[in-house]
């Protein structure tokens, strides 16, 4: 009995059939049928209901038992529980509606497993060099005599290195693309030049190379240099690792044979860092 | 004070880091690629290509530049462009050499610093194209027959 009536509330229709088919094979035991007969539906016409003891209300009908029918107790319990049909048909249609709210997903987690998918992750480190230069210009500073010309503080060079193989070699030149034109200022209409022969230059404070050279070497290592352009080598790196960095520094000083006439000077110092 | 100039000294010289990437590029018989030139300072700047062929010096492994051979043609995507504030710009080219194998570099020159009374910065920077009948091992083929290690 009580399975019939969760089959009401679950399934309405077809639980409704149901229930009227399990009351009409409860035996006869007497009593009046007038009760069944004045509120029921037409498929009870049969009176096979017993007395009025309890009842049950469903979608409009009302439906009397008595006592005769089998089980009388459980089915009145289930009646109350019939009479409670508003708070259980609620609680019940949210259960419902939670169950269908439930992604299928859900349920298949447990017993479906998806494919694995990989992705490919790709990183190119390239090879790179990097120089910096500081300061990146100086001024020079020339004494009473107008012959001796100091600079305003060496130039810091920091070569980086990252390479796929080692060792390798980083050769670092400070040169000038025309040696001829080391410092070239105005004076008038014409253009008063400084050769780069008269520019000194001093390596790692004199630690690295000892004696203090003027940039007029040729170097066939600095690109784009004529004859004697090239100062001394700032730095010959051997990089027995792929990554590292040196810092070296070149001083020059400006050493002319002559005074020159009182004017603005400049040039343009090259510094270059290979690898081949 | 002093903490500020020491924070100014350890920061000068990213302040005006130039970077070439990659350094050294191996081709076959067509030698078509690219370069990246990285500007690390908060100034632009103006870089310039210049192109050299050069062979190796058998006694010290530097290399020895010369203007670009005629056998060889050079196509480059431009001769010069401005990068910006941390920017990084690549340049494309094409290096086909009649004889083979041949080197050519592309030098990138970058002003870092300029003044009216004194000597300003420019930085140069080695991009290196080894082209043979293969790919592969052509640095090393090369470096071999100039009598260097590889």
């Amino acid at each position: 009995m009580y399975r019939t009536i969760n089959y009401y509330y679950s399934f309405r229709g077809l639980a409704y059939t149901t229930f009227l088919n399990r009351l009409r094979h409860v035996p006869q035991a007497g009593g009046s049928c007038e009760e069944a007969r004045r509120c029921a539906a037409p498929t009870l016409s049969s009176c096979e209901l017993p007395c009025v003891d309890c009842e049950i209300r469903n979608s409009g009908y009302a439906y009397s038992f008595g006592p005769s029918v089998p089980n009388f107790p459980a089915f009145c319990a289930g009646n109350t529980l019939i009479r409670g049909e508003t708070k259980l048909k609620k609680l019940l249609v949210v259960l419902t509606a939670l169950v269908l709210l439930v992604p299928p997903s859900i349920g298949q987690a447990a017993v479906v497993t998806s494919n694995v998918a990989s992705v490919g992750l790709t990183m190119t480190a390239s090879e790179s060099l990097t120089v910096s230069a500081t300061p990146s210009n100086i001024t020079f500073t020339l004494d009473g005599a107008g012959t001796t010309g100091t600079a305003s503080g060496p130039i810091s060079v920091t070569t980086t290195w990252f390479f796929t193989t080692a060792p390798r070699t980083i050769w670092t030149v400070g040169y000038f693309s025309t040696p001829t034109q080391a410092l070239s200022g105005r004076q008038g209409q014409s253009l008063v030049n400084i050769p780069s022969s008269e520019i000194i230059a001093t390596i790692n404070g004199g630690g690295r190379q000892s004696v203090p050279s003027p940039c007029n070497l040729t170097e066939a290592n600095a690109p784009a240099s004529g004859a004697g352009g090239s100062c001394p080598d700032i730095a010959t790196i051997s990089a027995a690792t792929t990554q590292g960095n040196e810092t070296d520094s070149i001083l020059l000083q400006v050493s002319l044979p002559s005074a020159v006439a009182p004017g603005q000077y400049n040039g343009v110092l090259n510094i270059v860092a290979q690898s081949n | 004070m002093k903490r500020i100039l020491l924070l100014l000294g350890l920061l000068a010289p990213a302040l005006h880091a130039q970077t070439i990437s990659p350094i050294i590029s191996e081709y076959g018989r067509n030698a078509k690629g690219s370069f990246t030139v990285t500007n690390s300072s908060v100034q632009p700047m103006v870089v310039t290509v210049s192109i050299n062929s050069f062979d190796l010096d058998p006694s010290n492994g530097k290399s020895i530049y010369r203007p670009l051979d005629t056998s060889t043609r050079v196509s480059l995507s431009e001769m010069s462009a401005r990068v910006g504030p941390r920017q990084q710009h690549q340049f494309f080219y094409r290096v086909q050499c009649e004889t083979l194998p041949c080197q050519v570099v592309f030098f990138a020159g970058m002003i870092v610093g300029r003044t009216p009374s004194g000597v300003g910065v420019r930085i140069v920077l080695p991009h290196v194209v080894y082209s043979c009948e293969s790919q592969k091992n052509c640095r090393a083929n090369i470096r071999r027959a100039s009598g260097l290690a590889d």
